[in-house]
């Protein structure tokens, strides 16, 4: 059965889950826009014709243009299923009819996406070029390559496809195997280039940085050609990988069927903490609903264990449909995953929960509905994730169900944000010291530097310092005005292209008595995810730590099965090594820059999944680090702490201690000689306050909140400065968790790139209220410094988060739950947010 | 200039281990490794030059005037093999790594060639990587006098190095217009039963019983050692690899006359050893030289000392042959030898003869059950074992069907 709007309107209306649907959007089917093929080579055409293409979109004919004719470099950002592929082979087919031996080097991020194009190429080329030798006209060179191909491949190939690993260590370094491949080369195609984004985004624009030093060798310029997902910035991004002038192609012109999009937002079930019900319950309602009609469905998971708990669920549900309900991920067979693939391709499969083992280049055609599971960390995936939906122009349906995290329910709120032009921006440093220094090791190898010689942008004084030390440190060797490689080190293979080169823990799990690595952590990252008892989840699954040898650099993992996690209690201490650029407004300062970050982890909290609640905390003894990264922080000026505290608005908080109070109270102040503990002055009994010392919502058995080592006298001055204190506590470090959570909505990376730091009397700020975020890559990667540009949108967006919030006091989904150490504070953050955006009207810049 | 050093530490890289320099510099290059100072408009380059007159002892072999290199053709798969030795050039690189690729540089390519007066080893050191294309241009002039090269795992190793070194340096690559030999090849296939290790240097030790002196660096220690050297200047280690070196290629020479002596005399007794005789006669076969492996493999069967699987492996092999040149009675001499011994294949072998071409089914069947007796007496021993038995089980039903 496929998706009516009769089907829509019950699922709409249905008792459990009305209410729930904040957002609803239909879109119409469209036509598309097509082009003629006029200059398009005959051969090409008949080709296209043969496989029932008869006019091209017009973004497609576009971009082809742009690259024939203008000689321009392209990307082009159009949605899944655009025919973004044959902006491409187009080009490159018409180049080598014209020339007879022009060649074209294509690089793809996964396997299956190699594969898949590997064969669409083939069809292409069979078809257009009759009398070629079509086995190794068009060919993959990657790991799996036999070495008895690699030859053949390297002589005879005109058409390369490979990945950016094989290009770093097989491809550059030999390069003089290639000469003739890359003598010939017109054109590079870079595909997926929203996932070059972070370290591994850095690594890949210094790939490109090598790979243009040895074509300008061979005499080689070709054009370059990407294809991205939608994000805050494709041509930038491509700018700087490429770092050359791109011409982009947005408007998306090819026909779409009917669409429905919609998110689901889990009811509420605990009123007093605002905890909504689980993405597991709700995930598997809806499931069930378009089981039951007949709907074929995906569900992305972000975890294995929740693909396995769905699929129990809805076969406990549906016992005599359980072989029609399947989970998909890794960690099953091959075979197994292929017979789904199939199923789901022609329509045996009704269902499949999957986690993104499933990725785009696996075919299985399109399916009626996808649920997404909690929002998947970025509009781009999301819709990646959309886009599977709707079959040759049937109606399509897609659901977000969001989860109780702040930015999910931002999303809630103001959904128009993930289908409207994202904001969110790929961001890279290449030259981070970490990375571009591997690099020029690699660069050496392949070919000598010389004195003025450029590194990509890079003038030759802006890098030379790395090759001094390489030179210092016995890598190279300078003879006249040369650098030469002069180590029996092959340098490619002595790092890895999505990490920094710094010293890595292994990560090690221990199932059926055997060892087996997941994968690897940066030390200073592992000090604080990966500490003993943390709970660490990787690669779509959760583990937990039972031990780490620091000698031997070995984190031992079991598999987690509990319902908790686990977050770290630091003490940090920062100190400014250089403010690199500065906003001042009349009330705060916002600045940025090189920071020195020592850390110690000291313990940890155990948190239940579902309801946030504090299980208990351990403590734990670890060494200390160093991290010198960058990041940027708000300052509150004196001025803005006192209107803060002035404000009339704030009642001293009415709580209820329980019935024993008013002899606590008679006790302890005699317990202090009717003196306040603060001032020293004496009072009468009546005149005088007793304060909790940590604050009676912060403790779960609220007893021991009445403890008298909790309690102290205060005269109502001091008792009202030290409340004071407490608020902008609160203020503070409520902010401080709005911002680090909606950061993400600017920045693409993933929620362990960001960390952050709030403090009522921060000493590296004259003891003013601080609040930070900073890279947690060391010598950053770009995250804070953007986040800085764009300082006014990220304080509109938490603006928008916290007061639309239906809490009363705090909760998980915007500044905090209520009663963790005093937070809670949303009233004092909305404040504080106020302040702040009326203050952005009045710039004063200063960089 | 910010301290990189410093930021770098701070940012937790981890820096390589320094070593320590400092020596003091007196004699020059050419005096360390007696050589000349060739120089031409593109820079200079060192070259060594020693000649080994003809009988010249290299441990239990010798430096013999050459001849007969065409018989090498019936080991190795080579049309346009030539029998002037004078165009032979063996050659042997010493490098800064053993990746390969273009950051791999052969600082030192040694090469010798047979004259009237005996065999002449030269050596082109390149004493900075700024003046390698002096190197390659003398080493270019050389080879075109040349039609062969021999090489020790120069296929995968020498020569894709040197064609790399004249590609970054952009002159055409001379090495794909001459054939090429490779004796680690032919020494693999020669030595591979006897010995375990088949290097160069075992080689030279084991099979040419020659020791090197003290004046050789291990061949570990030679990128280490160049590295050295262009950091200090001292060149007086570089002696040690210059003779390293030198061996290797005169090596080279005797090995491959050792192994032209040892198919000229394939079948005079107690020349060689008889498993290399053995593995000689496998290589005839597999080159087709039919006679030549007959006449190796007839004498081993008779020569003394060789285990029962050898024996069994030599009569099928003949078997084989004759099998394949219609001289049946041959064939069936060796079968029922082989077969005497234990061989399952041969049973096998006898029964498809007597189904197929006697059409004598009794005798078929009595060879095909005992190929299964021996079969099972066998179990534990045999490869691929079900296969086997499945498809003796199956002759054996089709035979007894058909009678």
């Amino acid at each position: 059965m496929t998706i009516s709007r009769e089907l829509i309107k019950e699922l709409r209306y249905d008792p459990i889950f009305s209410q729930c649907f904040p957002y609803w959007e239909a879109t119409e089917k469209t036509n598309g826009h097509f082009q003629a093929f006029d200059p398009i080579h005959p051969e090409i055409v008949s080709t296209l014709s043969s496989f029932g293409v008869n006019a091209l979109y017009n973004h497609q004919f576009e971009a082809i243009s742009r690259v024939l004719q203008d000689n321009k470099n392209v990307v082009v950002v159009t949605g899944t299923a655009s025919g973004k592929s044959l902006c491409y082979q187009i080009p490159i087919l018409t180049r080598f009819i014209e020339t007879g031996h022009s060649t074209a080097l294509l690089l793809f991020p996964t396997k299956a996406l190699t594969h898949d194009q590997l064969h669409a190429l083939r069809d292409f080329s069979k078809s257009t070029l009759p009398g070629i030798n079509h086995a190794s006209f068009t060919a993959v060179y990657d790991g799996d390559t036999p070495s008895s191909q690699r030859s053949l491949i390297r002589n005879n190939t005109k058409i390369l496809l490979t990945n950016p690993d094989m290009l770093n260590i097989a491809l550059l370094p030999y390069h003089t195997g290639w000469a003739s491949f890359f003598q010939q080369l017109e054109f590079v195609v870079i595909d997926e280039l929203h996932q070059y984004r972070g370290i591994f985004g850095s690594h890949i624009c210094n790939i490109v940085r090598r790979l243009k030093r040895i074509l300008d060798f061979y005499g080689a310029h070709p054009q370059f050609i990407l294809t991205s997902a939608t994000i805050g910035n494709p041509k930038e991004l491509a700018e700087w990988i490429i770092e050359e002038p791109v011409s982009i192609i947005e408007e998306d012109t090819s026909p779409r069927g009917e669409r429905f999009t919609s998110i689901y937002n889990p009811p509420i079930v605990n009123d007093e903490l605002n905890i909504r019900e689980g993405l597991l319950r709700a995930s598997t309602k809806l499931a069930s609903f378009f089981i039951k009609h007949d709907i074929q469905t995906l569900l992305f998971c972000r975890t294995r264990k929740f693909v396995e708990l769905a699929v129990k669920e809805l076969h406990r549900n549906f016992p005599d449909r359980t072989n029609l309900i399947r989970g998909y991920r890794s960690g099953y067979l091959r075979s197994e995953r292929r017979e789904i693939e199939t199923g789901l391709k022609n329509g045996s499969i009704k269902f499949a929960a999957a986690t993104n083992a499933l990725e785009l280049g696996i075919d299985i055609g399109g399916v009626d509905a996808i649920i997404v599971a909690g929002y998947p960390g970025s509009i781009a995936s999301l819709r990646q994730m959309f886009g599977r939906s709707g079959r040759h122009q049937t109606t399509a349906l897609s659901i977000l169900i969001t989860s109780m995290n702040p930015l999910d329910q931002y999303f809630a709120r103001f959904p128009t944000t993930l289908f409207s032009k994202p904001i969110e921006n790929a961001l890279i440093d290449a030259n981070n010291p970490l990375i571009l220094l591997p690099h020029l090791q690699s660069a050496a190898f392949e070919y000598p530097f010389m004195e003025q010689d450029k590194f990509g942008n890079l003038d030759f004084n802006q890098y030379s310092m790395f090759l001094d030390y390489l030179v210092d440190e016995n890598y190279l060797q300078k003879r006249k005005n040369k650098y030469f490689w002069m180590s029996e080190t092959f340098p490619s293979a002595n790092y890895s292209i999505r990490s920094t080169a710094s010293s890595n823990i292994i990560l090690q799990l221990s199932e059926y008595g055997s060892k087996k690595t997941v994968g690897e952590i940066d030390y200073n990252s592992a000090l604080w995810m990966c500490h003993p008892g943390a709970v660490y989840y990787h690669d779509g699954n959760e583990y937990l730590v039972k031990d780490v040898d620091y000698d031997q650099m070995v984190a031992s993992l079991t598999t987690f099965t509990g319902t908790y996690y686990t977050e770290p209690i630091k003490s940090e201490e920062i100190s400014i090594s250089e403010i690199q650029k500065e906003k001042e407004y009349e009330q705060y300062l916002v600045r940025f820059g090189s920071l020195e970050i020592k850390s110690q982890v000291q313990g940890y909290k155990k948190i239940e999944t579902s309801s946030r609640e504090i299980l208990g905390t351990e403590s734990l003894n670890m060494p200390t680090t160093c991290l010198n990264t960058n990041g940027f922080w708000i300052v509150l000026k004196p001025s803005c702490v006192m209107e803060l505290k002035n404000d009339g608005n704030w009642q001293g908080d009415v709580n209820d201690y329980g019935p024993d109070w008013p002899e606590i109270r008679r006790n302890i102040i005699q317990r202090d000689g009717y003196c306040c503990q603060s001032c020293g002055r004496k009072y009468t009994l009546t005149a005088l306050h007793v304060h909790h010392k940590i604050p009676y919502k912060a403790f779960i058995v609220r007893n021991q909140a009445n403890e008298f080592d909790n309690l102290i006298t205060l005269c109502p001055d001091c008792h009202r400065k030290a409340e004071l204190n407490v608020r902008i506590r609160n203020c503070v470090s409520g902010l401080c968790n709005v911002i680090s959570n909606m950061a993400p909505l600017l920045v693409l990376c993933d929620s362990n790139d960001l960390g952050s730091y709030s403090e009522t009397l921060a000493p590296f700020e004259n003891l003013s209220p601080v609040i930070l975020l900073h890279d947690t890559v060391p010598g950053g990667i770009g995250l804070s410094s953007s986040l800085f540009d764009r300082f006014s949108l990220l304080i509109d967006k938490c603006f928008d988060l916290v007061t639309t919030c239906d809490c009363t006091s705090g909760c998980p989904s915007c500044v905090g739950p209520d009663f963790e150490n005093g937070n809670g504070g949303k009233l004092e953050t909305i404040q504080l947010l106020s302040l702040m955006k009326k203050d952005l009207c009045q710039i004063s810049n200063k960089n | 200039m910010p301290d990189i050093k410093q930021e770098l530490t701070k940012l937790g890289f981890v820096p390589a281990k320094n070593i320590a320099a400092v020596k003091t510099n007196r004699t020059t290059i050419e005096d360390a490794v007696q050589g000349i100072r060739i120089i031409n408009e593109f820079g200079e380059v060192i070259m060594i030059e020693m000649t080994y007159p003809y009988e010249t002892i290299f441990g239990s072999s010798k430096l013999s005037f050459p001849s007969n290199f065409g018989i090498v053709r019936k080991i190795i798969k080579h049309e346009s093999i030539t029998n002037n030795p004078q165009k032979y050039i063996y050659i042997d690189t010493e490098t800064t790594g053993l990746s390969g690729g273009t950051g791999t540089l052969p600082f030192l390519i040694g090469y010798g060639f047979f004259t009237p007066g005996g065999f002449t080893v030269q050596q082109l050191l390149s004493d900075s990587p700024i003046n390698e294309i002096t190197q390659l241009l003398e080493f270019n002039k050389t080879l075109q006098n040349f039609e062969t090269t021999m090489t020790f795992n120069g296929k995968s190793f020498d020569l894709p190095l040197i064609k790399t070194r004249f590609v970054i340096n952009k002159i055409d690559p001379p090495l794909d217009k001459l054939n090429h030999i490779d004796l680690l090849h032919i020494s693999r296939n020669i030595w591979k039963m006897r010995l375990a290790d088949r290097s160069l240097r075992e080689l030279e030790s084991r099979i040419l019983g020659f020791s090197r002196t003290d004046d050789d660096i291990p061949g570990w220690m030679i990128p280490q050692v160049y590295f050295d050297f262009l950091k200090t200047g001292d060149p007086s280690e570089l002696k040690g690899v210059v003779y390293h070196n030198r061996i290797d290629v005169l090596c080279m020479a005797v090995l491959h006359q050792k192994v032209i002596s040892m198919i000229e005399n394939i079948n005079k007794k107690d020349e060689n050893d008889i498993l290399d005789s053995y593995s000689i006669g496998v290589i005839f076969q597999n080159r087709y030289q039919y006679s030549d492996a007959l006449c190796v493999f007839n004498r081993c069967i008779n020569a003394s000392g060789i285990n029962d699987y050898l024996l069994v492996d030599l009569h099928m092999r003949v078997a084989q042959i004759n099998k394949r040149q219609n001289n049946w009675d041959s064939a069936i001499f060796h079968w029922v030898e082989a077969s005497e011994l234990g061989s399952i294949d041969s049973c096998v072998e006898l029964a498809k003869y007597y189904e197929h071409n006697l059409k004598s089914l009794q005798d078929a069947l009595f060879w095909a059950l005992k190929a299964k007796a021996l079969l099972i007496r066998a179990k534990k021993k045999v490869v691929r074992y079900t296969e086997r038995n499945d498809e003796i089980a199956k002759r054996i039903e089709r035979l007894q069907r058909r009678k």
